[in-house]
C-alpha cells in the first residue's frame, strides 16, 4: 500500500543578498493515511519549511513531494491553491483571519472559493463545525471581538469547511495559553481519531497531543522519526 | 451573498478615508472628462446649429445696379434659394457719454421677413420709418445704448441724423460688439432714402438649394449667376465666397475645443496613474489576506475579481457623483463660452454616445488601470505574502560609488535614512513622481500659456508707437491736413497713410475676399513690423509685403511670387517681399505710397493716420476727444478712430474665454494635482507605519521622525518639482504654439510663467506636509505594540 505522503530527497535553498541558505537539506520520509504526525525542533531547524513544502506553500529547489500520489512538486500557483482549497485544511499560529467577515463568513470563505459544498448548504455546514467548536454564539461576530482561543477555533472550523482529509497545522497553540492550548489538543485528538492525516508543527515537548509519530529536525534535516 | 462580496464592501467601509480619497480620485477624473466632453460636444453642436440657423448666404455679388424684377429672375435660376440685397453702411453712434462709438448699419430689403443672415427679434417692434433701427443685443456691453432712446448716427460724407433704437434682436452670424468695438444695426431701405446715401453698390446675397456647405457647388452656382447678370447687362463689381459653413469665431471656438480636448485628456491621464497609485497601496496592505486566501484554496483569478469588483464599485459610485456634476459645470461652461461668443444654446442634450464615454471612462477605465497592479498583487506566492511583516529590507541605493558619496556628505544618520528610504522602492517612487510631473507640468503649462497669450498680446501693442490710427470715408489734401495736425498742441507725432480695400485676382478662380491695403510713408516710425520672413518695403512701387493671415488665407503664394490685387476695379501686380506677423488682424498688404502713382485718384490725398499724443497714457482719452471735436470743427469726414489702448482691450476680449478655460483647468488641477499628491504621498506613509513604530522602538523621538518623514515628503515633492519645471516646457510650448496656430495661424511668443513654478512649489510644499505629517500623526498616537502588531 502506497503512503499517503511521500517525500523524497526535499531540499529547499534560499538564495540571500550575499549568501546561501538550505534551509532543507536532502529530507526524505513518509506518512500514512490518518497518521497524526508531530513535528519538533528548534527555531530556524527547518519545520515550518517543510510544513510549506506539504502545503503546496512553497516550491522545493529539489526533490519531490507525493500527497495521495499527487506530485505536489509539479503544481504550480493555481493548480496548487485549488489543490488546497480541495484537499487540505490549514491552521495558522497567528490565526490569519480575514479581519472584516464575521466567524461564519470566515468558515464559509473556503466553501465559496471550491464550489465543492453546494452553495445552499454552506451556511449550514460552517453552523455546524462553529458548533462542534461551540462557536454557535459567536457566528456573527468579528474575529476582532473574539479571543485567542476562540480564533483559533475557529481557524480550524475554516480548515475543516470542505472536509479535507489532510490537516496542516503550524505552531497552532504558540501564542495561546495553556487552557486555549490544552482545548486546541482536544479538537486535533478528536480530528485524528475521524482519520484525518494531521501533520502538526511545534516546539512544546509536552503535549497532550496523541500523536503516533513524532519527527525531529535539526539545521534542515531528520534527526529521528 | 457571497462572503468575499462581503468582505469587499466591509473592506470599503471599514476604512472610510482610503476609500474617501480613491473615490475622490476617480470622481475628479470622470468629472473633468465629463465637463470637458459635455461643453465640447454643446459647444460644437450649438455653434454650427446658431449660424446654420441664420441661413448664411453662400456667396455674394456686388452689383453696380439691379432692378427688383432682374433681382427675382436670377433668383429663380435652377439651385439658387434665396436672394437679398443687404449693404453694410460703416458710420459712428453718439452714446450717452460723448463717446463715438462704429456702427455697421445693414440695410435690409425687408426688416419683418429676413430669409439669408437672419436675426431674431428679442424685444421692441421692427423699424417702421427710416429713422429707427434694431440693434444687435450685444450692443449694451460695449456702450450705453436702450431701446425706445434717441441716438445721433452720423456716416461719414453724408451727415448725422437722429434715431431711435426700435428694437433689441440677436444676430449669432456676428461677433460680440463688445468684443468687436462695433455696435451692430438694421435699418430699412428707407433709411438710404433719408440719408441721400449715394454710391451704394447693391451687395446681393444669395443662398442656394443643395450642398450649401461645399465650395465646388457654390462656386459653380456663383458662376451660373454672374453670367446670367453678365448677359443682362449687369457690371459685377466684386464677388465673394465666406468659407462654408464657418462661423466668424470658429478659430476661436476651434482653439478652446483643442485646449478642451487636450487637458480633458491631461486630467484623464492624471487620473489614472492616481488609481494605480492607490490600488497598489490598497494591495501592499491586503498582501497578508491575499496570502491567507490563496492558503485556503483562492486562485489568483478568484483574487484578482475580488480586489477587481472593488474598483468597480468605486468607478460606479464615482460615476454617478461624477457624471451629473460634469454634466452641470460642462453645461454651464457652455453657456458662458455662449454667452462670450453671442450664440445660444438651442440644444444641450448630451448624446448616448458621449453618456457612453463617459460612463465607460468612470467605471471601465478605472478598472483597466486598476487591473495591472492588482493582478500584480493577487499572484504573490502564499509564503511571500504570509513573510510580508511592512518592512522591506531592501537596499535603496545598491552603487558603492552612490552610497560613498552619500556618506561623504555629512548628513545626519537621520536624514541618510530619509534620503535611502526614499529610494527604497523605486517603482513607488517613479510611480507617484510620475504622478506628480503629470499634475505639475499640466498646472504650470496652463500658466506658461495664460503668461505666453499676455506676452503676445504686450508685445503685440507696445512695439506700436502710435496712440490711435484713423481712418477718413473719403481721400483728403495730404498736405492741409498735415499742416493741420502740425498746429494741434495736443499731437505729439503722426504719420499720414493710405488705406483701400482690395480683393486678389487668380486667373480662373473667383475673385478673393476683401482685404486691406494699408499705403504705408517709407520711413514709418510709428508703426513697427514683425517681420517673419523677407524684409519690409524699400520704396520700391512694385513690392508688397503681406501679414501671416494672408499667407495663411491663401498658402500658395511664397516669398518673391508676384500677386494680382483689384483695388476700386483697377488690378496692379506687385511682388511679395516680405512677410509679417500681425494678430487680430484680418488678411492686409502693405505697399509703399510710391504706389499712389499708379492710383491717380488718391495722389496727394490721404485717408488714413497714425497719431501719437504728448503726454501720458493717462490723457489718452482726454486727448482723443479733443481730437474728435477737432476733426469735426473742421469737417473730416471720420470713418473709424482706433484708440490703442481700447483695441487692446478688445483682443483680451476675445481671449477671455481662452483665458478663463485656462483658470478653470488650473482650478481642477490644483485639486487633482493636491490630491494627487496627498494620496500618494500619504499612502507611501502609511505603508510604513510599522516602520516608524519601529523606529519609536528603539528610541527615535517625535522629533527625529518628523525631521525624517518631512524629509522624504520633500525630497519626494522636490524631484516631482524639478521635473514638472522642465517637463512644462516642451508641454506647454506644444500645447501653446498648436492652439495658438488654430486660433491666430501663427505662433505664440512662448513665455514661461514664474508664478505658475512658484504657485506650484507652494502647492508641493503645502501638501506634501499635510500628506506626511497627517498619517505620521495618527501613527504617533498609536501605542508602539499595535504600530507592530499585522492585523
Amino acid at each position: 500500500m502506497s503512503a499517503f505522503i511521500e517525500v523524497k530527497n526535499l531540499t529547499k535553498v534560499f538564495n540571500g543578498s550575499d549568501k546561501r541558505f538550505t534551509a532543507l537539506d536532502g529530507v526524505s520520509f513518509s506518512i500514512g493515511k490518518g497518521e497524526f504526525v508531530v513535528i519538533t525542533g528548534k527555531s530556524g531547524c527547518g519545520k515550518s519549511t517543510l510544513l510549506n513544502m506539504l502545503s503546496g506553500i512553497d516550491q522545493p529547489t529539489k526533490g519531490e513531494v507525493f500527497i495521495e500520489q499527487i506530485p505536489l512538486h509539479q503544481f504550480r500557483g493555481n493548480q496548487l491553491a485549488e489543490w488546497r482549497g480541495r484537499n487540505l485544511g490549514i491552521v495558522f499560529q497567528f490565526f490569519q483571519l480575514m479581519p472584516t467577515l464575521t466567524v461564519l463568513e470566515n468558515v464559509m470563505l473556503p466553501m465559496e472559493f471550491t464550489s465543492r459544498i453546494a452553495r445552499s448548504q454552506q451556511k449550514g455546514r460552517a453552523m455546524e463545525l462553529l458548533e462542534r467548536m461551540d462557536l454557535g454564539a459567536l457566528a456573527h461576530k468579528f474575529p476582532a471581538s473574539v479571543s485567542g482561543g476562540e480564533k483559533q477555533r475557529v481557524a480550524i472550523a475554516r480548515a475543516l469547511a470542505n472536509n479535507p482529509g489532510f490537516i496542516i497545522a503550524d505552531e497552532p497553540t504558540g501564542n495561546l495559553d495553556s487552557a486555549n492550548s490544552a482545548r486546541i489538543h482536544q479538537l486535533f485528538n478528536s480530528l485524528s481519531d475521524e482519520g484525518k492525516t494531521i501533520v502538526y508543527v511545534t516546539h512544546e515537548k509536552d503535549t497532550a497531543l496523541r500523536y503516533s509519530r513524532k519527527i525531529e529536525m535539526l539545521d534542515g534535516q531528520i534527526l529521528n522519526s | 451573498m457571497y462572503p468575499s462580496s462581503k468582505k469587499i464592501i466591509r473592506d470599503l467601509l471599514s476604512d472610510k478615508g482610503r476609500s474617501f480619497i480613491v473615490l475622490l480620485a476617480i470622481v475628479l477624473g470622470a468629472f473633468g472628462v465629463s465637463m470637458m466632453t459635455t461643453a465640447y460636444q454643446i459647444l460644437g453642436r450649438n455653434l454650427n446649429d446658431n449660424y446654420r440657423k441664420t441661413n448664411p448666404a453662400a456667396f455674394t455679388l456686388v452689383v453696380d445696379t439691379i432692378s427688383d424684377d432682374l433681382l427675382q429672375q436670377a433668383r429663380l435660376l435652377p439651385g439658387n434659394e434665396y436672394v437679398e440685397t443687404r449693404n453694410k453702411i460703416m458710420g459712428r453712434v453718439e452714446t450717452g457719454n460723448n463717446e463715438l462709438v462704429p456702427i455697421w448699419l445693414f440695410v435690409v430689403d425687408d426688416l419683418s421677413n429676413v430669409q439669408i443672415n437672419t436675426y431674431r427679434l428679442l424685444s421692441g417692434k421692427i423699424p417702421a420709418t427710416g429713422n429707427e433701427m434694431l440693434i444687435e443685443r450685444t450692443g449694451n456691453r460695449l456702450t450705453d445704448i436702450a431701446e425706445g432712446k434717441h441716438y445721433r448716427v452720423t456716416i461719414p460724407g453724408f451727415g448725422t441724423t437722429e434715431m431711435k433704437i426700435s428694437g433689441i434682436v440677436h444676430d449669432p452670424g456676428q461677433a460680440p460688439s463688445w468684443m468687436e468695438g462695433l455696435l451692430y444695426g438694421y435699418v430699412s431701405k428707407s433709411f438710404v432714402k433719408s440719408m441721400h446715401l449715394t454710391g451704394i453698390s447693391p451687395e446681393l446675397k444669395f443662398t442656394i438649394r443643395t450642398n450649401s456647405c461645399d465650395r465646388p457647388t457654390i462656386e459653380r452656382q456663383m458662376a451660373k449667376t454672374v453670367s446670367f447678370l453678365e448677359s443682362n447687362r449687369i457690371k459685377i463689381i466684386r464677388t465673394e465666397i465666406l468659407t462654408p459653413g464657418r462661423h466668424i469665431h470658429q478659430s476661436q471656438m476651434d482653439s478652446l475645443m483643442f485646449l478642451l480636448q487636450m487637458f480633458g485628456v491631461l486630467a484623464l491621464l492624471l487620473s489614472c496613474f492616481l488609481i494605480i497609485n492607490m490600488i497598489m497601496a490598497i494591495m501592499a496592505k491586503e498582501t497578508r489576506q491575499i496570502g491567507v486566501m490563496k492558503a485556503i484554496g483562492a486562485t489568483t483569478r478568484k483574487i484578482t475579481s475580488i480586489y477587481i469588483r472593488i474598483v468597480f464599485i468605486f468607478g460606479i459610485v464615482a460615476t454617478l457623483i461624477a457624471l451629473p456634476l460634469g454634466y452641470l459645470a460642462g453645461r454651464g461652461f457652455a453657456q458662458f463660452v455662449a454667452s462670450m461668443l453671442n450664440f445660444e444654446l438651442f440644444n444641450q442634450q448630451v448624446s448616448h454616445g458621449v453618456w457612453a464615454i463617459q460612463l465607460a471612462i468612470g467605471t471601465v477605465l478605472p478598472v483597466l488601470v486598476a487591473f495591472a497592479p492588482i493582478y500584480r498583487a493577487s499572484r504573490i506566492t502564499v509564503r511571500e505574502a504570509l513573510n510580508d511583516y511592512g518592512v522591506s529590507d531592501t537596499l535603496s541605493i545598491k552603487s558603492e560609488h552612490s552610497q560613498q558619496f552619500i556618506r561623504k556628505m555629512g548628513l545626519s544618520n537621520i536624514t541618510l535614512l530619509a534620503i535611502r528610504n526614499t529610494f527604497r522602492r523605486k517603482g513607488r517612487l517613479v510611480l507617484t513622481l510620475i504622478t506628480l510631473v503629470l499634475g505639475g507640468a499640466v498646472f504650470i503649462s496652463a500658466f506658461n500659456i495664460r503668461t505666453s497669450l499676455k506676452d503676445t498680446v504686450n508685445s503685440r501693442f507696445t512695439n506700436q508707437h502710435y496712440d490711435i490710427s484713423m481712418f477718413l470715408s473719403e481721400g483728403v489734401n495730404e498736405a492741409v491736413f498735415c499742416a493741420s495736425l502740425d498746429c494741434l498742441p495736443i499731437v505729439a507725432d503722426y504719420e499720414t497713410w493710405g488705406y483701400a480695400r482690395a480683393t486678389r485676382i487668380v486667373p480662373g478662380k473667383p475673385e478673393s475676399e476683401l482685404m486691406d491695403v494699408k499705403v504705408v510713408p517709407l520711413q514709418t516710425h510709428l508703426f513697427v513690423p514683425e517681420i517673419i520672413d523677407g524684409k519690409w518695403l524699400s520704396g520700391n512701387a512694385g513690392e508688397v509685403v503681406v501679414n501671416h493671415v494672408f499667407l495663411a488665407k491663401y498658402p500658395d503664394v511664397r516669398l518673391g511670387n508676384t500677386i494680382t490685387l483689384k483695388v476700386n476695379g483697377q488690378t496692379q501686380t506687385l511682388k511679395v517681399v516680405g512677410s509679417i506677423r500681425e494678430l487680430f488682424s484680418g488678411p492686409t498688404v502693405y505697399v509703399s505710397k510710391t504706389i499712389l502713382a499708379q492710383w491717380p485718384a488718391m495722389v496727394g490725398k490721404t485717408n488714413s493716420a497714425l497719431i501719437s499724443f504728448k503726454g501720458d497714457q493717462t490723457d489718452l482719452s482726454a486727448n482723443s476727444a479733443k481730437l474728435e471735436q477737432w476733426f469735426k470743427a473742421n469737417q473730416y469726414p471720420v470713418s473709424l478712430v482706433f484708440r490703442k489702448d481700447q483695441y487692446k482691450e478688445r483682443v483680451i476680449d476675445h481671449l477671455v474665454v481662452i483665458t478663463s478655460m485656462l483658470i478653470m483647468v488650473t482650478l481642477l488641477l490644483i485639486l487633482v494635482g493636491g490630491l494627487g499628491l496627498i494620496t500618494t504621498m500619504g499612502i507611501n506613509m502609511v505603508e510604513r507605519l510599522r516602520e516608524l513604530s519601529i523606529l519609536r522602538a528603539i528610541g527615535v523621538d517625535t522629533p527625529k521622525l518628523y525631521q525624517l518623514i518631512l524629509t522624504e515628503g520633500f525630497l519626494t515633492g522636490w524631484m516631482s518639482w524639478v521635473i514638472a519645471v522642465v517637463a512644462s516646457v516642451p508641454v506647454s510650448y506644444y500645447l501653446g504654439n498648436k492652439f495658438f496656430e488654430i486660433f491666430f495661424e501663427t505662433t505664440l511668443n512662448f513665455d514661461v510663467s514664474l508664478t505658475g513654478i512658484l504657485v506650484w512649489l507652494a502647492i508641493i510644499i503645502v501638501f506634501s506636509t499635510i500628506a506626511v505629517v497627517v498619517p505620521a500623526r495618527s501613527a504617533n498616537k498609536r501605542s508602539i505594540r499595535e504600530g507592530l502588531s499585522y492585523e
